[in-house]
């Protein structure tokens, strides 16, 4: 299944959204960072959101995984943003020593596309809790 | 209730239903009340010896009723009384990515079985993850066993084995010194963070054997 | 058919004689046929009876026997062996049983007992044994003694055939029967008390093992509920003293009072955490100006807290670090430079007002 199935990108105005579901394997993850740039290389794309509600376990790879996507869309010019994460995988994260630097979160998708849409034409302004102190 | 006493209570359930059943219904109890997954160890052996009571007062064909009495004796004698509920263990083989999910998916529900908080059961499944992953990207196959700690202070132990190459530089890696070329470098100071005990025996000719514990309180 | 034949009387004579003979035995059949047949109902009668009650019995067998035997008067006594006076008695014929006890009668019983087949006491040895014998004993008796387990515990009598005939040897006989029926009636009758006496037994303690069970049932319910009010309770108290305050739209609060232990920051962490995605609340404000000794685990626990908050995509705010517990943290070097602090829970919110307006007022710039 890990070799046909592919995690579906939906492009929703100038977004893509990328749901991922249950569990990630190498073969997947790479998949997707390719289809991800590809996407982002034929253009009109500002923002990312990448719903993690569909996944209950989060290892260090997963998160290597959605942090390096999150790396490449920024060094391409957009933006990413996880939203719906588990509260319990957010609670397991953090007791890990992990973050997710590279991207910022939102409760939902909906806050995800709005906070992109607020981001968007203002980049340089730099919004978020973190740069502010 | 231990695996042992399921099992004597399915036989005898089997050998001497009808008895039996009748017993259990005029003690006032019912088969669908007697709960096997919410007994505690012990209450088999109690069960049994209510069953008994019942029995020799319900039975009213003698040669049938000694024999029920006879077998629940021996069953009682071969160790459903006062032993000790021993360790419930699962054992996943590892040889590609989907058993990861398998491995922590059992891992979870062992957990929710034993009464650990919701935070605890994704942090334990979380672990095996990471040690399931390890074994499928570095050591090619290997296996997991998830344990179920009973007696003593109660938890759950993950123990992950491999043949494959080991890993050298351990120390480097838990004191994160180490950069990961294909993770985050975070899958075992993770998994050490997450849990209550975490040992590991590995050297490059025997390969690596991982053993952590997280107790319930 | 050879006789006919013959002609002589001699022959006729013989002939005769046979025909009386067989008409005998004919009527000797018939009588020992009735009183199978009878026997046989008797027995029915009593196993279906199952009769325990030694008068019932005693009142059944002589009313089955009288009629059977066709007599006025009979009696089936169960006597004390001892003193020879009647105990139960099941009579026929006679206005009550004080008729049949005495002296006197007691003699003639002892007689009839010391047999052990029934006999004929003709009326005058009746008389002899028994002076002040009731008129209907006149004529003699035919009585036989009821022997159980070997053992006689009383007799049979019957008196004044209603054909006015004697006793022949067929009712001796019948009367042995009836006695050995009598005797087995009253040995089951035993056995039946016994068997029902254990039956109460067994029932005493089955409905005992039930209600056992019913009240250690009740118990463990009782038990469970206590357990369950005890839980609650815990909870409630732990909810308390960490409560989740929801202090605006989209604004949860964390008071957090007292000590925090890992096992408490724990619970703190996992309860916020889940309210922050039920109530989908963009901002939490941790309030501690109950907490007033920090160490480094507990600041970490905080850290972590507000970190997990984030990654949900809530913005966190701490506010109300006492002077004593800023020092220890800058002391222990927990870096909290990438969090908001502010003074109190009051600017907390001011805080959380604020950006939520910028917000609305970006959300209409883009639109
Ligand atoms: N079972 C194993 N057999 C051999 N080497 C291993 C094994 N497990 C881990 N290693 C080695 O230890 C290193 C650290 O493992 P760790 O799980 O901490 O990080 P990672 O797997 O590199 O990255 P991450 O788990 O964050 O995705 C690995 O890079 C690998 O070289
Ligand atoms: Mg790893």
């Amino acid at each position: 299944m890990t070799e046909t199935f592919r995690i579906p990108i939906i492009k929703l105005k100038d977004n893509l959204i990328v749901s991922i579901q249950g569990s990630l394997g190498d073969r997947l993850v790479i998949q997707l960072k390719e289809d991800i740039t590809s996407a982002i290389e034929r253009g009109g794309v500002r923002g990312l959101v990448i719903d993690l509600s569909g996944i209950d376990v989060m290892d260090s790879f997963i998160s290597r995984a959605i942090r390096d996507i999150g790396l490449v869309a920024r060094l391409m010019g957009v933006r990413a943003v996880i939203s719906g994460m588990e509260p319990m995988v957010a609670m397991t994260l953090v007791e890990m020593g992990m973050g997710l630097e590279s991207v910022k979160a939102a409760l939902n998708l909906e806050a995800a596309l709005d906070m992109l849409a607020r981001d968007a034409p203002r980049p340089l302004e730099g919004f978020g809790g973190k740069g502010r102190g | 209730m231990s695996q042992l006493e399921t099992e004597v209570l399915g036989a005898l359930r089997v050998a001497l239903s009808d008895i039996i059943a009748k017993s259990v219904y005029q003690l006032g109890l019912s088969w669908s009340k007697v709960d096997t997954h919410r007994m505690g160890p012990g209450d088999g052996s109690r069960l049994l010896a209510e069953l008994e009571k019942g029995i020799r007062i319900y039975a009213r064909d003698p040669a049938k009723r000694d024999a029920c009495v006879r077998r629940l004796t021996e069953l009682l004698k071969d160790g459903a009384a006062p032993r000790a509920e021993p360790d419930r263990r699962l054992v996943v083989s590892v040889d590609e990515e989907s058993d990861i999910v398998t491995a922590r998916g059992m891992g979870r529900d062992l957990c929710r079985e034993l009464g650990f908080s919701m935070s605890v059961q994704v942090k334990v499944a979380t672990a095996i993850s990471e040690l399931a992953r390890n074994i499928v990207q570095y050591a090619g196959r290997g296996r997991i066993t998830i344990t179920a700690l009973l007696n003593g202070r109660r938890g759950i132990e993950i123990t992950a084995y491999d043949e494959g190459p080991g890993i050298p530089n351990m120390d480097e890696i838990l004191n994160r010194k180490y950069r990961s070329t294909r993770g985050m470098g975070m899958g075992l100071v993770g998994t050490r963070n997450l849990m209550d005990e975490f040992e590991v025996r590995t050297g490059p000719r025997e390969g690596t054997v991982i053993r952590v514990r997280k107790y319930l309180s | 058919m050879t006789l006919d034949n013959k002609g002589n009387d001699s022959a006729r004579d013989e002939r005769q004689r046979l025909r009386d003979r067989i008409a005998d035995l004919e009527l000797s059949l018939k009588r020992t046929t009735e009183g199978l047949q009878f026997q046989q109902m008797i027995m029915k009668t009593f196993t279906s009876l199952a009769l325990t009650d030694k008068g019932a019995i005693c009142d059944t067998i002589i009313s089955l026997v009288a009629s059977h035997l066709e007599v006025a008067h009979g009696g089936a006594m169960l006597l004390d062996m001892e003193s020879g006076s009647v105990v139960v008695a099941g009579q026929q014929g006679f206005s009550q049983p004080r008729e049949l006890d005495g002296a006197g009668a007691g003699r003639l019983w002892a007689s009839v007992m010391e047999e052990r087949i029934a006999r004929i006491i003709p009326g005058a040895e009746v008389a002899r044994l028994w002076p002040g014998r009731p008129q209907a004993l006149a004529g003699g008796v035919a009585a036989v003694a009821i022997d159980v387990r070997e053992r006689t515990v009383g007799l049979l009598f019957v008196a004044q055939k209603r054909s006015g005939d004697d006793f022949v040897a067929e009712d001796l006989h019948f009367m042995n029967t009836a006695s050995g029926i009598a005797a087995m009636a009253l040995t089951s009758a035993e056995a039946i008390t016994a068997q029902q006496e254990l039956f109460r037994d067994v029932e005493t303690q089955a409905a005992q093992a039930q209600r056992e069970a019913q009240e250690k049932e009740k118990a463990l319910k009782e038990l469970d509920q206590k357990l369950e009010i005890i839980g609650r309770q815990q909870l409630a108290i732990q909810e308390l003293s960490t409560p989740i305050l929801q202090l605006w739209d989209n604004v949860l609060a964390l008071p957090v009072i007292g000590v925090v232990d890992s096992k408490r920051s724990a619970d703190i962490m996992e309860r916020l955490l889940s309210e922050i995605t039920i109530k989908q609340s963009r901002f939490v404000i941790l309030d501690i100006t109950g907490v007033e000794v920090v160490d480094t685990k507990t600041a970490d626990h905080f850290i972590k807290v507000i970190k997990a908050a984030e990654l949900l995509g809530t913005r966190c705010i701490l506010t109300g670090i006492r002077p004593a517990v800023a020092q220890t943290l800058v002391e222990i070097g927990v870096d909290l430079s990438s969090i908001i602090t502010l003074r109190n829970l009051q600017d907390g919110l001011r805080e959380c007002l604020r950006q939520m307006a910028e917000h609305e007022e970006a959300a209409r710039a883009v639109r």
